[in-house]
């Protein structure tokens, strides 16, 4: 079997557009790649119910009606998007319209839908074992379990001070709690945030968070201050960022980057202190988003390298170290796409083609990715970065890419931000529906 | 039922006077058209060049309208006798929205003032329009092509032809499957179910007229720099196996 899957992924290797197109028969010759393994219908698991994970389930049933059984294993019976909940913080979107059930992936598309933990994978015997008890056996495993922080990586932060400096940076009550928190700020109070080194999911989201952050306060504090503390030199869409604060929160926001100091932070919770190259401030509400690696299943799974994260083929969305177990969105290691849902979304599609043309006799198509980042600055304000991507050997590689223009005139902005609002609806239909 | 927003409460229409000609012989409406330059004829519009609204119409326009009643369906509804006409009731047309059908049903009409402030905005005015417009953001365009359009729709000037592609490419034929995996690409934003709020519907449409609009994007005619970076690598045979693939979806009710 392991022979077969290198074949698959040879095909996917070998399916450049150009070639794809120039022959007419490449449908027909793909239909002699290796097909159904064993007895029964063949057995796809899925670990982690997200935007990468949700995604390939759903399409992988959908398209394969029937042919091959689909289970979803994920803790969480709601599912929380991370992606808006910003302007849930900004009190532009209600925390309800966050979360998205998994009963049309188990009505609709006959996805099983297991409500529990993976807590190990055995690569030799293909099961995942589950914390409820027992094992499901799976002939792929796709791993799609977001992030974890790194241990130690915020000195005097960890999961358990969550309570008191929130890092809101996994869907749920953390994004609640941030935003009571800066609520319930003190009038010209300080709230801080220390920015996660690269790289780490959403790109843009600490610097879209400060902006709703600073939404908030001008409007019931507006003597509030903002403490930014970046250990990273540059961050994603700066100069849009830049002009927006100076233009929507003139004087409120403070960014320590690391020439002065922004990557020697350390926290302490019990004293509500902020520590900045040995100098103390003490602040109201302090947001610490630290830095990531993949989640703990794929480090489980003996799939992650020195760095956290988990090398995948370009051509398939595989592991690098197992030809049997895609690895998608935050926690996979491919190149130029940045961790965000889109792009988790945009993987899933290229893994569930692979899946389907190696477990039954689907065609084969070349891989090709997408994503663009969009982030709400102020009201109506919304600006975007994108880029489309192809596999080569090395990495995922940026083909084309986008960013929104400082300067631009607001009926434009407007439109950004109802595109995102139009992009939020699909994609979480792309995911649930 | 659906509330029209006043486009006299627009900031932006405030303080601009709109006076279109009533008439415009046929020889000047042509001369118009053929866009040759500004010297407008007596009575033409003061704030608006129709030569340039027509410049506007065949970039932005005129890849989803046509200005003949019985021109072959396309994206978006045919525009003969715009003004008058009530709003959502070209027959046989099947991709209005149900707010824009409803208000036509109360009544509403296409008069100068909606025009331009659904031009001007689409989204603001429908919410669920499936009309794939971001807006006519620069108000000079917009006076040019209310200019040039309103004459045009009565008949009062030659046609323009717009973004056209060529026969040999609308005649290729979409590959369903390969179209379906690329699709996937589009569903991201673009619901599979033809719902529409903030980015458009793109199901059910005529594949030549999906041809022609990915096509626009590609050459950069059309605006979004999104869509111009999706379609920059999709080849001839990608976006014919999208409009085969997309047109046998039916389009969403909304």
């Amino acid at each position: 079997m392991t022979t077969e899957t290198r074949n698959g992924a040879d095909a996917a290797r070998g399916l450049g557009r150009r070639s794809f197109l120039g022959s007419a028969v490449a449908g027909t010759a793909m239909l002699g790649a290796p097909a159904v393994l064993g007895q029964g219908r063949p057995r796809l698991v899925v670990v982690g119910g997200g935007s990468g994970g949700a995604t390939v389930a759903r399409y992988v049933a959908m398209q394969s009606a029937g042919a091959i059984d689909v289970t979803l294993i994920e803790p969480s019976r709601m599912y929380y998007t991370c992606y808006f909940s910003n302007l849930y913080l900004g009190g532009f979107w209600a925390f309800e319209d966050l979360a998205h059930s998994y009963a049309t992936l188990a009505s609709t598309h006959g996805v099983n839908v297991r409500h529990d933990w993976a807590v190990g994978v055995d690569r030799d015997a293909q099961t995942v074992a589950l914390a409820g008890g027992g094992s499901v056996g799976y002939d792929r495993l796709v791993l799609s379990p977001g992030i974890d922080f790194v241990d130690g990586a915020v000195p005097g932060w960890d999961e358990a001070a969550a309570n008191l400096m929130p890092h809101a940076y996994k869907p749920g009550t953390q994004t609640a709690l941030l935003k009571a928190q800066v609520e319930a700020m003190p009038e010209g109070g300080l709230f801080a945030m220390v920015a996660p080194p690269n790289p780490y999911r959403c790109p843009p989201g600490p610097y879209e968070r400060i902006s709703m952050v600073a939404h908030m306060l001008k409007q019931g504090n507006p003597t509030a201050k903002i403490l930014l503390v970046d250990p990273k030199p540059g961050f994603s869409k700066q100069a849009l960022f830049e002009e927006g604060w100076a233009r929507h929160y003139p004087g409120m926001i403070e960014r320590i980057g690391p020439d002065l100091g922004g990557d020697m932070v350390e926290v302490n919770p019990a004293e509500m202190t902020v520590s900045i190259d040995g100098m103390i401030e003490a602040v109201d509400v302090c947001n610490v988003i630290p830095a990531q690696k993949a989640g703990r299943i794929a480090a489980l799974a003996g799939l992650t390298n020195d760095d956290g994260w988990v090398p995948v083929d370009p051509f398939t969305m595989k592991a690098r170290a197992d030809a049997a177990i895609h690895v998608l969105g935050d926690a996979s290691q491919q190149g130029d796409m940045p961790k965000s849902g889109y792009s988790a979304n945009s993987q899933a599609k290229v893994a569930a083609n692979v899946i389907r043309h190696e477990l039954t006799d689907a065609r084969l198509f070349p891989a090709r990715y997408a994503n663009t980042c969009w982030s709400l600055i102020a009201p109506e304000d919304g600006v975007k970065v994108g880029a489309s991507y192809e596999a080569t050997e090395e990495k995922i590689a940026s083909v084309d890419s986008f960013i929104s223009q400082p300067g631009e005139d607001a009926e434009l902005r407007a439109e950004t931000y109802r595109e995102s609002i139009g992009w939020y609806n699909g994609i979480v239909a792309d995911m649930f529906g | 039922m659906q509330r029209l927003p006043d486009a006299g409460n627009c900031a932006i229409l405030r303080g601009m006077t709109c006076n279109l000609p009533r008439q415009l012989s046929a020889k000047a409406a042509s001369a118009i058209a053929l866009a040759v330059v500004p010297g407008l004829p007596a009575g033409a519009a003061e704030d608006g060049d129709p030569a340039r609204g027509a410049l506007v119409w065949s970039g932005q326009c005129a890849m989803c309208h046509a200005l003949d009643p019985q021109a072959e369906d396309r994206v978006g509804p045919h525009l003969a006798d715009l003004i008058g006409r009530p709003l959502g009731a070209v027959e046989d047309f099947p991709g209005y929205s149900g707010p824009m059908i409803l208000a036509g049903l109360d009544g509403a009409v296409w008069n100068e003032r909606r025009l331009r402030a659904f031009l001007r905005d689409p989204y603001a005015m429908f919410p669920g329009t499936r009309m794939g417009f971001g807006g006519l953001h620069d108000a000079g365009d917009l006076e040019n092509l209310m200019a040039w359009l309103i004459p045009a729709s009565r008949g009062e000037a030659t046609p323009q032809p717009g973004f056209r592609v060529a026969p040999e490419v609308l005649a290729i034929e979409g590959d369903l499957e390969y179209g379906e995996f690329l699709a996937a690409e589009c569903t991201t934003c673009h619901r599979r179910d033809g719902g529409a709020d903030g980015i458009p519907s793109i199901t059910g449409w005529p594949e030549d007229g999906f041809v022609t609009v990915m096509h626009a994007y590609r050459e950069k005619v059309r605006p979004n720099v999104t869509m111009q970076t999706i379609t920059a690598r999709l080849g001839d045979e990608e976006v014919a196996a999208l409009a085969a693939y997309f047109a046998t979806l039916a389009r969403g009710e909304n």
